[in-house]
């Protein structure tokens, strides 16, 4: 009798405790990260009689969590490859949205300056469009800057990112560390049996830490788990956890290095870090900040570059009578020298000069001096420039980079280089004058004339306006006059110009053959090139002199505003409005293709959670189910505890 | 196959979020008029827009280029024109004067109309555009090319000509120097023995008129030559005259033709521009909606499936 009281008891003990845990489940439906637990129950050790083994009720053995490890791991790389595309992507769609903007990108000022400057050509002598193109000049300038401002703007953002990641991280690893010093220690007084909801708890930490980086974890045997991140550094070891922080980088104040530390000691694992919000944001400073910030750079500096080449060979309108001066740099001149950013403990100073805007690439440099060669490194690609002597190295970089280095560095030193990198924040307009605008060309030439200005050649022959591309010897010192001579003008015997002035000497010119035109050109004299047609008689001439009314002529202007087309970037193969493109598509590439990674990593992630729930989440109707079930055996075994209690009753009864 | 409570919450909201998403791109889309909305919808098109749109304000700034210099071309030809009916009537003045029928009175009242028509002559060579500039000054625009020294019409400007880019590779004279128009006459005759240098307009019409007003052979001829000489020699040359003069004008002719022919090469190009821009950048909108109502019906049916599936629980009936 007795028996059956206590396997009566012990059937209500066991649905009591099953009816617990269904509650605990169906409290914690919405909790992230639990897993669903069973009280798991088993028959009591028989008792002998001499019947055979008796059956003496039931316990529960153990409440176990139902937790798969393979389907949690699942989860954390999806959620640090998610992390990863989601950090990327969200910052890159910021510059994504700037650059093509009709109202904050590069094109519409750089379309407006353009226009401007022809329509300046069409009037020449005209002060307001003069005006309007040093307006426009100077729109686009600032254009330049805002569109910089907004990637300096990002790069603190980027730099915030990183703070607040490495502190998440830091904060997260420091719990991980108590929680398994607590696993631990409640395993010892459970005797092995596991604190289910401790580490759900800590595997819920876990995941966190997977979005912002990518760990690998070891779980040891007193429950503990030890958390690896990047090439197999150790973020936490039993109790006791490592910090991430952030350091100013040894070159560039602007940049912020990833350091881990433990104790004393700390690393720098900047470039070990993979997976996770913090690869996330590095990669997108590495390749769309960074980079786009550099083209966009190199776009100013082309065009700084360019235009004040041609606007030096050309004529103002300032003052009023001749000699009239040569036009000035159009932009503030940027090619240098350009100070390079010193590593920690550098004493000297290097910089680099601009030499040849059209050869510049995206790239920074690093330039270092071993003691024995000094080499400069190209850091988009690695490839890397090596001589002896800073003189050759920089007579080889000049030749393909398009800048030379100007200094002497000690050895251990070490230099970041940056051509373009600030060219677009520091463009700025250098002519205030609209006379000063050189639109017009420095010399002209034509047929000689009488005193009145009217004719004397009899001859058909002509010359065109000269075109000069250096300003050697220009202004002219004095006029240049080509005579013609059939007898002896190419100083051989046969016909030509006698040149007096300028170089002097003889120009081959032959009627009969040459009347379609011939070209000369006098190197001595800004290289300056113009063509003779036509049938000269003897003692016609023509004169080249300086130009001293340059009013109404384009000719410089209408070569400047041939630059808007001119392939002059990356090695003479783009122009400034498709360098800029080239940056509008790359980001749009790397956004896109971000966005479609993103897109199947949300796939991927939400499968691996609707797999791990599966398995260990919570579902509502099976818990409905079980409290049925529970329920039926808590009234059986209440049953059975009246049975044995009328039992008694009835033996009372017959004694009595 | 378990599949956890909430899972299948989850799973409804992920499902409405990426409909929400794909509808808010497509309103975008819708309000903007664009297919591309940002670089990253089409990298590679976004690029080629730019470029179009740099090529249609380029292509634009040629068209008005061209109705700059359509205007200043046609300036030009008025200045011209009136330069040539001068001529005639010095021309005809001259036939007339030249008949023995006239005295020495009469041919100097008409000496004094062609002292006239050369103040005319001179007034259209320093014509002047809206700005106030001079047409016939080659670079020197702001000063008065052709002034009066001691009788003596001087020629002040210099032999530049003003090209205005109307092409990508097409550059056209605005106008020309008047060097070339007025001071540079071929094939006269200024009566000086073997000597036939080039004369300018204004010494032709000079010399009728001295010989005029003197009713004798010019004063400067080697070897001297009677009233008549002199006359049928100076007819000679306004012959010349006309024809250099008629010249520039068929050359003007010649230019404005070519520039309404560069103009409708601009206007196809430009045409062909927007369609390809269009084509580009422009939105379907028979697609969008048809995109957008499917959206709509399939952000209801998640809608509808996450309200029924959630009602649905065993403790509903319990």
């Amino acid at each position: 009798m007795g028996g059956i009281f206590g396997i009566g008891t012990s059937g209500l003990l066991t649905a009591q405790r099953q009816l617990a845990t269904a509650s605990h489940n169906i409290s914690n439906v919405n909790t992230e990260g639990y897993s669903r637990q069973r009280a798991e129950q088993a028959a009591r050790k028989p008792q002998y009689s001499g019947s055979g083994y008796i059956g003496t009720g039931v316990d529960v053995q153990n409440t176990v969590r139902l937790a798969n490890e393979f389907l949690e791991e699942q989860i954390r790389n999806a959620n640090s490859q998610y992390g990863q595309f989601d950090a990327y992507f969200k910052l890159s769609t910021q510059i994504d949205n700037i650059l093509a903007n009709p109202d904050s990108g590069l094109t519409p000022t750089l379309e407006s300056f353009f226009s401007a400057l022809q329509e300046a050509n069409d009037n020449p002598s005209s002060t307001p469009s003069r005006q309007v193109l040093l307006t426009e000049a100077n729109t686009m300038a600032d254009r330049f800057k805002l569109l910089d401002d907004r990637f300096s703007e990002l790069n603190g953002q980027v730099n915030q990112s990183l703070v607040d990641i490495t502190q998440d991280i830091s904060d997260s690893a420091s719990s991980i560390a108590k929680m398994n010093a607590d696993i631990v220690q409640k395993i010892g007084a459970g005797q092995g049996k596991l604190p289910n909801d401790l580490i759900d708890q800590r595997e819920a930490l876990i995941k966190q830490i997977s979005e912002k980086i990518d760990v690998s974890i070891v779980y040891q045997d007193d429950g503990a788990a030890n958390l690896f991140i990047g090439s197999g550094q150790a973020l936490v070891i039993g109790g006791n956890a490592a910090t991430l922080s952030t350091q100013k980088n040894r070159f560039n104040a602007e940049d912020l290095d990833i350091i881990m530390s433990q104790g004393a000691g700390s690393v720098d694992v900047t470039n070990s870090i993979t997976g996770g919000e913090l690869q996330g944001v590095l990669d997108f400073k590495a390749s769309v900040l960074e980079q786009s910030r550099r083209a966009l750079g190199r776009v100013a500096m082309a065009l700084t570059e360019e235009m004040n080449t041609q606007h030096r060979l050309g004529m103002t309108i300032q003052g009023t009578s001749a000699p009239f001066p040569l036009g000035q740099d159009f932009f503030v001149d940027q090619a240098g020298p350009i100070a390079g950013l010193p590593g920690q403990n550098s004493a000297t100073t290097a910089s680099l000069t601009i030499t040849d805007s059209r050869l510049l690439t995206t790239s920074d440099y690093r330039l270092d001096y071993d003691g024995t060669n000094y080499s400069l490194t190209r850091l988009n690609d690695g490839t890397v420039f090596s001589n002896a002597t800073i003189g050759g190295l920089s007579t080889a970089v000049q030749a393909t980079e398009g800048f030379s280095i100007n200094s002497t560095i000690a050895a251990g030193e070490s230099f970041l280089m940056r051509p373009t990198y600030a060219a677009a924040s520091s463009i700025d307009v250098s002519v205030n004058n609209v006379l000063d605008i050189a639109l017009a060309g420095p010399v002209v030439s034509g047929a000689i004339t009488n005193a009145d200005g009217s004719a004397v050649n009899s001859g058909t022959g002509k010359i065109t306006l000269p075109s000069i591309t250096n300003t050697t010897n220009i202004p002219l010192a004095g006029d240049i006059t080509l005579t013609f001579d059939s007898a002896n003008g190419d100083g051989a015997g046969g016909p030509g110009f006698v040149v007096t002035g300028g170089p002097g000497g003889n120009l081959t010119y032959d009627p009969a053959t040459d009347f379609g035109g011939r070209t000369y050109t006098f190197a001595g004299y800004g290289n300056m090139s113009f063509t003779v047609s036509g049938q000269p008689v003897d003692t016609d001439a023509f004169v080249i002199s300086n130009n001293s009314a340059p009013y109404d002529d384009n000719r410089n202007g209408l070569l400047m505003a041939k630059l808007q087309t001119t392939k002059t970037i990356e090695n003479s193969s783009t122009d400034f409005q498709a360098a800029y493109g080239i940056i509008v598509s790359d980001v749009g590439t790397k956004t896109h293709s971000a966005e479609v990674d993103l897109k199947a990593q949300l796939t991927l992630s939400e499968q691996a959670k609707a797999e791990r729930e599966s398995y260990s989440g919570v579902n509502l109707d099976e818990e409905a189910a079980d409290l049925l079930k529970f329920q039926q055996a808590y009234q059986a075994s209440a049953r059975v505890i009246s049975i044995a209690d009328e039992m008694f009753q009835t033996l009372l009864n017959s004694v009595a | 196959m378990r599949v956890a409570t909430s899972t299948a919450y989850s799973q409804g909201v992920t499902a409405m979020n990426t409909q929400n998403y794909n509808l808010n791109k497509t309103m975008l889309q819708m309000s903007t008029g664009k297919k591309i909305v940002v670089p990253s919808d089409d990298p590679a098109g976004s690029a080629r827009v730019l470029g179009l749109n740099q090529a249609k304000s380029r292509t634009e700034k040629f068209q008005d280029n061209i109705s700059t210099t359509k205007s200043s071309l046609e300036i030009e030809e008025t200045a011209i024109d009136s330069v040539v009916s001068v001529l005639q009537r010095v021309r005809e003045l001259t036939i007339q004067a030249n008949n023995d029928t006239y005295d020495a009175v009469q041919r100097a009242d008409i000496g004094k109309e062609i002292e006239q028509q050369l103040g005319a002559l001179v007034g259209l060579a320093n014509t002047t555009n809206g700005n106030g500039e001079y047409l016939f000054a080659g670079f020197d625009n702001r000063n008065q090319p052709f002034v009066n020294n001691g009788g003596t019409i001087e020629y002040k400007g210099d032999q530049g000509q003003q090209l205005l880019q109307i092409g990508p590779t097409r550059q056209i004279a605005s106008g020309d120097n008047g060097f070339d128009v007025f001071m540079d006459i071929r094939g006269t005759d200024n009566g000086i023995n073997t000597s036939n240098s080039p004369m300018s307009v204004f010494a032709i019409v000079g010399e009728l008129q001295t010989v005029l007003n003197t009713n004798a052979g010019s004063p400067t001829a080697v070897p001297a030559e009677d009233f008549h000489d002199s006359m049928n020699r100076i007819i000679g040359n306004l012959d010349a005259a006309m024809g250099h003069i008629v010249d520039k004008q068929a050359t003007i002719g010649a230019r404005l033709n070519a520039t309404e022919s560069q103009e409708n090469v601009n206007e196809d190009y430009l045409v062909q521009l927007a369609s390809t821009l269009s084509d580009t950048q422009d939105l379907d909108y028979t697609e969008a909606i048809s995109r957008l109502e499917q959206q709509q019906i399939g952000l209801q049916a998640s809608q509808q499936t996450f309200t029924k599936i959630q009602g649905l629980s065993l403790f509903n009936f319990l």
